[in-house]
């Protein structure tokens, strides 16, 4: 028994000093140093980051990472990028030569953000922008939010309210989707790191699917096809499948293969999700 | 379909969800009305289509390419990326009621059903990207021709 417990405290304290050596700050100004090469390419991934994350399509990160290159006078420049990683090396014409990575975790679709990128990568090409200049720049794109939060339970509002009555549903029908937006929009602010994107969309799912029913049972909506249909198009994944097989479609095999597989496990939760709270509650009332 | 105040109240609603999506992608506040505004032209497309084939693999094709061209144009005249008016004109035409049917038949074990819807949903999917591929091929082939015609100056690259 003593032993068990003096294994145990050693367990806990090498993991209290792990989490402690993890926990060291980083200084709040990062001094970056190397040769030219590497910064180069160090703000023309920080920017193709930017721009895959926000929506980009992967061709469109690729010419814009080798015309940000080809700006600072680089020779020879080679791109790889996928949905997840972006991989490029340069050669400049002094012969010294640089290879970095980028790992991209999470998506956002942030379109202001992704404008701004883009303008961003236009104005290094047509006039010469320092590299410091850059840095700033795209330190106050990083800080860029155009809408607060109260406008995009609005939103959230609106799109459900509309597109339940778009597809056929009444007036009670679009109230009634638009209340469940507001739950929807205020399970999906709810961010922990547990939590992956498949479960918290098979979370809000089942939510939004529980809801539609109550809202039926006390007798708010009317047709409960309607008002599911209305909260679905806030999750459906059905544009990044239609993306996704245009990266197919136009090349991109493997882009387009992963994003395939991420949109049908997306649907296929979703649809979990709702099917349970059918299962659940909705059974007697169609 | 064939009811106008039907037709009328599906434009509206389209274009009044594509506004509310608009600012969940975050399209900034300038450009807003014009992916509004795409959002029910597209359905638009859509509706016509639909009386005209009744087929949503032909409806889903059309309204995709007229999407894709007409956010390759306001992006040529406004000097922004396409995909900020493509991602928000598209959900109007994104199949969200066939999926939920496709769905519901499954669990309550409808099969025919089940087949049928889904065979449209990945019709309507098909169809889209099919129009936006169709789109990048003509918009590059009427760039290539502008250039022939008429070469610009050579040190605006990008």
């Amino acid at each position: 028994m003593l032993y068990f417990a003096q294994a145990v405290m050693a367990v806990l304290k090498r993991r209290c000093k792990l989490t402690d050596h993890h926990n060291i700050p980083l200084p709040a100004e990062t001094v970056y140093t190397g040769s030219y090469a590497d910064h180069i390419l160090r703000i023309a991934l920080d920017i193709g980051e930017g721009l895959l994350k926000n929506g980009a399509d992967v061709h469109r990160v690729e010419v814009a990472i080798e015309k940000i290159c080809m700006a600072y006078g680089v020779l020879h420049v080679d791109v790889f990028v996928i949905q997840s990683l972006i991989l490029v090396s340069v050669h400049m014409s002094d012969d010294t030569r640089s290879v970095q990575a980028r790992q991209i975790i999470e998506t956002a679709n942030n379109l202001t953000r992704l404008e701004m990128y883009n303008a961003l990568s236009r104005s290094i090409c047509e006039t010469k922008l320092t590299i410091e200049e850059v840095d700033v720049k795209i330190k106050a794109i990083k800080q860029e939010s155009t809408y607060p939060f109260i406008i995009n339970i609005f939103a959230y509002i609106v799109s459900a309210f509309s597109f339940a009555i778009f597809f056929g549903g009444t007036l009670r029908d679009g109230i009634a989707a638009g209340l469940i937006g507001i739950l929807m929009a205020l399970l999906n602010k709810i961010d922990i790191d547990q939590i992956n994107r498949m479960v918290k969309n098979l979370m809000i799912s089942f939510a939004a699917g529980t809801f539609s029913c109550f809202s039926v049972m006390i007798g708010l909506g009317e047709n409960l096809d309607m008002i599911i249909i209305g909260t679905i198009m806030l999750l459906v994944p059905g544009l990044s499948l239609g993306n996704a097989m245009r990266d197919l479609l136009s090349g991109d095999t493997i882009t387009g293969t992963l994003k395939t597989v991420q949109a049908v496990i997306i649907a296929v939760m979703m649809a979990l999700g709702y099917a349970l709270a059918l299962l659940a509650f909705g059974g007697g009332l169609q | 379909m064939m009811d106008i105040t039907n037709a009328t109240v599906q434009l509206v609603t389209a274009l009044l969800g594509t506004l509310g999506f608009s600012v969940l992608f975050r399209v900034s506040p300038k450009k807003l009305p014009f992916a509004a505004i795409g959002g029910l032209l597209t359905y638009a497309v859509y509706l016509v289509f639909d009386l005209w084939f009744a087929s949503p693999l032909v409806s889903g094709f059309a309204a995709s390419l007229f999407m894709a061209l007409y956010s390759e144009i306001l992006a040529r005249s406004l000097r922004a990326p396409a995909i900020i008016f493509m991602l928000p004109c598209a959900i109007p035409i994104v199949p969200g009621s066939y999926l939920y049917y496709t769905m519901y038949n499954f669990i309550f074990n409808d099969f025919e059903k089940f087949v049928s819807y889904g065979k449209t949903t990945l019709s309507i999917i098909l169809g889209m990207a099919v129009g936006m591929s169709v789109a990048s091929i003509i918009v590059g082939a009427v760039i290539k021709v502008m250039q022939l015609v008429k070469p610009k100056k050579q040190n605006k690259k990008c």
